[in-house]
């Protein structure tokens, strides 16, 4: 029952959502999901060597097709791994991360950094 | 600042187009994204870029606790209502309020749904209490799913609960703490559809009033009582499927549970003198019960059984009427005696059992189990945790231990917690042989005479396969003294007492199993490189016994 939109995709050619790459990424994870599954410690290292292998940019493929594929497992791991990848660090280091140019006024940054202190507690070097 | 383009510094791998995918992505998806981030991470997001402002302004989870602006001294300092600032920005609880507002009602501007409020604030004046009826007010006019309220208020008096709640059709979850639910005699105007959820914790509701709330939400599965106050009794039915119920004496409620749609009961009395009462009826489908200090006595113990054909987990803690159980239930996979201070014996015949843990302070039981194979066990020893300072460790007291593990051979793991005194006589101990044990753990605070007398106790008492020996900044000299004691010796001088045999004798071989950064094994003897076991905090060790 997750795999009707495969189906579906693998009858449709000319699909551009999802190529090749992403789709032997993806539709493996399943049984490595089950398998796994009982184990956090695992799931954590495999959450590991994703963010080393895989480039925030692909990571963006990947969500892409697993929500395409209404997969919804993969869906949250994905998710999940970029917000870990983000949640302790500073705004530069996620800007990096994100490879995005912050297109604030200088001003305008200024303001928000004020009004959004309280907020910058407990980050991680970067 | 501007630049528009590729900036090949930020890539950390070659050939890759830097250019920002994930601001690509849609906002649904980001937001999902946000939600496993905490409330201060997705704030910062909206300092990334124009766009995530943009995604951060839109994100319908709203968290407005005051404790993000304050700064308390200690963890457990409890605030006393006045408002300690953290930020220059944020002086006084009137500022963080107006804040709030603002950021709520630039939400609302943008007519979408709210799909979760917290609100955690002290309420002190009249105006801020106004202001936190129109948040909640607001919330419900955008469809609020989850609302979450917790009100701190002077000590007389509670936060009095907007009646509007009570029309918020798609309210799945409402959790409220120190709030007061008014009267509502008409049950047409509560109108909450989709209300799966409730818990209510430090609120004053009366009797009518709370059967009245929960026989007018058709989708309601969860219950949770926190000391409410105003009830004589409470009657919970259907479509009730999970309960938490805490009391205290001073509130003398009866709770009285009924129907075969009950799947999970918790209920806790504070632990004292007194038992709470709960009269459970016809919950033929119940999964878990978990009772603490509950006046549940030996007879109905030993008809849960049947009364309770599917029930797989019992937790039974603090029930001190029980003397003699007998638990006889094909279904139950897990079971937990925490110190039921008065049970001296008991027959378990469950043969379906995974799990079995039996806390208790000094006295263990005289049980007798009967389960499956594939039965883990364990046994806990706490004497003197927390405030319980009347327990000694000595001789009888090992001896009795041992009298119970050699009747309770299911028992492969015990676990001993001891923070009082210890004064164990050596020369008392009969020559019966040790216990073999699977596992032995040990948190032990160091005793004024020394760790000698323990430790030789328990090595007469058991040969424990593997030892995992806890070490808190109280008492780091435990470690020690053991890694010293079971250190392989070269040369077998021991002690010159012939009256009991000497344990050390009979222990072949010790061995660390996580030692170091890389958690290798080391045996443990004189080539150990000691300064680097320090750095080992919770010592695990496999020892070999001569059988």
């Amino acid at each position: 029952m997750k795999f009707c939109t495969v189906k579906q995709y693998f009858d449709d050619e000319n699909n551009n959502n999802v190529t090749n790459g992403i789709a032997t990424t993806v539709i493996p994870l399943p049984n490595k999901h089950l398998k796994i599954k009982a184990n956090n410690k695992e799931m954590e290292q495999y959450e590991q060597e994703l963010l080393r292998n895989v480039m925030p940019q692909e990571l963006t493929k990947l969500i892409l097709a697993a929500n395409y594929l209404n997969f919804k497992e993969a869906l949250d791991f994905f998710c999940r791994t970029v917000a870990n990848a983000i949640q302790n660090k500073s705004v530069d280091y996620v800007r990096k991360f994100f490879g995005l140019e912050s297109d604030f006024e200088p001003g305008e940054e200024e303001k928000l950094c004020k009004e959004f202190a309280w907020s910058f507690e407990g980050v991680d070097e970067d | 600042m501007e630049l528009e383009g590729i900036d090949l510094s930020n890539n950390v791998n070659e050939g890759v187009d830097a250019k920002d995918r994930i601001s690509e992505l849609p906002e649904f998806i980001i937001h999902h994204i946000l939600s496993f981030l905490s409330t201060k991470a997705v704030v910062k997001t909206s300092l990334l870029s124009k766009r995530w402002n943009g995604f951060t302004s839109s994100y319908p989870v709203l968290d407005f606790n005051e404790d993000y602006f304050q700064e308390f001294p200690t963890h457990e300092y409890k605030p006393d209502q006045k408002f300690m600032p953290k930020y220059e920005e944020f002086q006084t609880r009137e500022k963080v309020m107006h804040f709030l507002n603002n950021s709520l009602l630039r939400f609302c501007e943008q007519k979408i749904c709210i799909d979760t409020l917290m609100l955690k604030v002290t309420l002190l004046n009249k105006k801020n209490t106004a202001l936190v009826n129109k948040w909640v007010q607001m919330a419900v006019e955008n469809r609020v799913k989850v609302l979450d309220v917790v009100v701190t208020k002077n000590k007389k008096t509670l936060y009095r609960l907007p009646e509007i709640v009570f029309s918020a059709k798609r309210l799945t979850v409402l959790k409220l703490v120190g709030c007061r639910l008014g009267h509502s005699n008409m049950k047409n105007t509560i109108t909450l559809y989709s209300l799966k959820k409730l818990s209510l914790g430090n609120v004053y509701v009366e009797e009518q009033m709370l059967q009245n709330l929960v026989s007018c939400c058709p989708s309601i599965e969860h219950l949770t009582l926190k000391y409410c106050v105003g009830l004589k009794k409470f009657h919970a039915h259907a479509p009730l499927k999970y309960l938490t119920i805490l009391s205290l004496p001073k509130l003398e409620t009866i709770y009285y549970i009924e129907g075969a749609s009950i799947r999970n009961l918790i209920y806790g009395y504070s632990i004292g003198e007194e038992l709470g009462e709960i009269k459970v009826n016809a919950c033929q489908n119940l999964r878990v019960l978990s009772l603490t200090g509950a006046s549940i006595t030996d007879q109905c113990l030993y008809d849960l059984g049947t009364k309770f054909p599917h029930l797989q987990t019992l937790n039974l803690s603090h029930c001190n009427m029980l003397e003699t159980v007998h638990i006889s239930s094909p279904s139950l996979n897990m079971l937990i005696l925490w110190v039921c201070k008065k049970i001296r014996e008991g027959e378990i015949d469950t043969p379906n059992l995974r799990n079995f843990k039996v806390y208790s302070y000094d006295k263990f039981p005289k049980l007798s189990l009967k389960s499956g194979g594939s039965c883990q066990t364990s046994a806990y020893c706490l004497t003197n945790s927390r405030l319980d300072y009347q327990y000694h460790l000595n001789t009888d007291w090992l001896l009795e231990l041992r009298e119970f593990l050699k009747n309770a051979i299911w028992a492969k793991t015990l676990s001993l917690d001891n923070k009082g005194q210890v004064a164990c006589n050596l020369e008392e101990f009969p020559p019966t042989p040790p216990y073999d044990l699977e596992f032995l753990r040990l948190n032990l605070f160091p005793p004024s005479t020394g760790y000698s007398d323990i430790v030789n106790g328990l090595f007469l008492t058991f040969h424990p396969k593997t030892l995992l020996v806890y070490s808190t900044k109280n008492n780091v000299s435990c470690k020690n003294f053991l890694c010293e004691c079971l250190m392989h010796k070269e040369d077998s001088g021991c002690c010159g007492s012939t009256h009991i045999k000497c344990w050390s004798r009979y222990l072949k071989n010790a061995i660390i199993e996580n030692f170091g950064e890389n958690k290798v094994e080391m045996p443990l003897n004189q080539d150990t490189p000691f300064d680097e076991l320090d750095k080992v905090k919770d010592v695990r060790l496999k020892l070999l016994w001569q059988s």
